[in-house]
């Protein structure tokens, strides 16, 4: 009986002993993760994301995109950096090639161009565009977004697609 | 452990925010009217290559004379086997044309109104496999509609 309460007692302390975390080595684990992570943040800070609602087609290119302005389009809406300025309905229906909310928009930061650049730090080729287009859009409402573009200047265009793993 | 908080807090926050998928771009030029070349016999032009995505079939033309018509299956995901067999042909009529002039390398791509998005991008991958990379984009009969 008494060895038996001696294991018991025994084994309720090192129970103890072996819970206990050992935040130490949790803190080097979260530092070097939060400096990595912090690294890469400014290491990419001209990266792209794809617009949310917006799936891209996949594709073999390999070049890397550049900070520049960006009109997605997507089922329904047509949006200059992150506004939505036309639907795609609306772009389809117009007998005019032009598309005119977009094309007002576009004229707007033609006239302001840091409105362009997504920081004050980052440089923005002023005529170069990106566009993030579903991969489900007809050309017909792509060839009208890329003929405002060029009637506004932007001459520059750049298809955005996910890269092929 | 304040410390330890403001970790745990910012951690996650900027594991969300981070980019995980990787982008990338196709520059093109923007879409203009595909106008048939006029070829002197004999004398020494660039060849013009055009592809012309159709619904059933994708029509490859060297200076307006078409070379090539290869049958594409309606309503087949583009992983089918028989979609990849079909993009393998075009490839290989593409590399006989490029192969033929090396120094060109561009290629006008002809679409239609209600062409996908997705299928343009496939045939500028299609085309830059083969050797021509600067795709760009035109307008075909029904093009500018």
């Amino acid at each position: 009986m008494k060895h038996r309460e001696k294991r018991k007692a025994r084994f309720r302390r090192g129970l103890k002993a072996s819970t206990s975390v050992n935040l130490i080595s949790m803190m080097d684990i979260l530092t070097v993760l939060l400096l990595f992570l912090l690294k890469s943040y400014v290491a990419e800070g001209e990266v792209m994301v794809p617009v949310k609602g917006v799936k891209l087609p996949t594709s073999s290119a390999e070049q890397t995109p550049r900070a520049s302005l960006v009109v997605a389009i997507d089922g329904d809406k047509i949006r200059v950096g992150g506004i939505e300025v036309a639907s795609v309905a609306q772009a389809i229906n117009s007998e005019d090639p032009i598309i005119e909310p977009l094309s007002k928009r576009l004229e707007l930061l033609r006239q302001r161009p840091d409105a362009i650049a997504p920081s004050a730090t980052t440089t923005v080729d002023p005529q170069l565009v990106t566009i993030q287009g579903d991969r489900k859009i007809e050309y017909r409402v792509l060839r009208k977004v890329m003929y405002t573009l060029g009637r506004s200047g932007f001459e520059n265009v750049s298809l955005a697609v996910l890269r092929n793993t | 452990m304040p410390m330890l908080n403001v970790f745990i807090s910012i951690i996650p926050l900027l594991l969300l925010s981070a980019a995980f998928v990787q982008l990338a771009v196709i520059p093109t030029t923007l879409p203009t009217p595909a106008v048939p070349q006029v070829v002197v016999p004999g004398a020494n032009v660039k060849v013009s290559l055009t592809i012309l995505i159709r619904p059933d079939s994708y029509v490859v033309e060297t200076n307006g004379v078409t070379t090539n018509t290869i049958p594409r299956p309606a309503g087949v995901s583009r992983e089918d086997a028989q979609a990849t067999a079909v993009r393998a042909q075009l490839g290989d009529a593409l590399k006989a044309i490029a192969g033929g002039d090396p120094k060109n390398h561009e290629v006008q791509i002809v679409a239609e109104p209600t062409t996908r998005y997705e299928d343009l991008i496939d045939v500028m991958d299609i085309s830059r496999a083969a050797g021509l990379p600067e795709a760009g984009l035109a307008d075909g009969a029904q093009g500018a509609q």
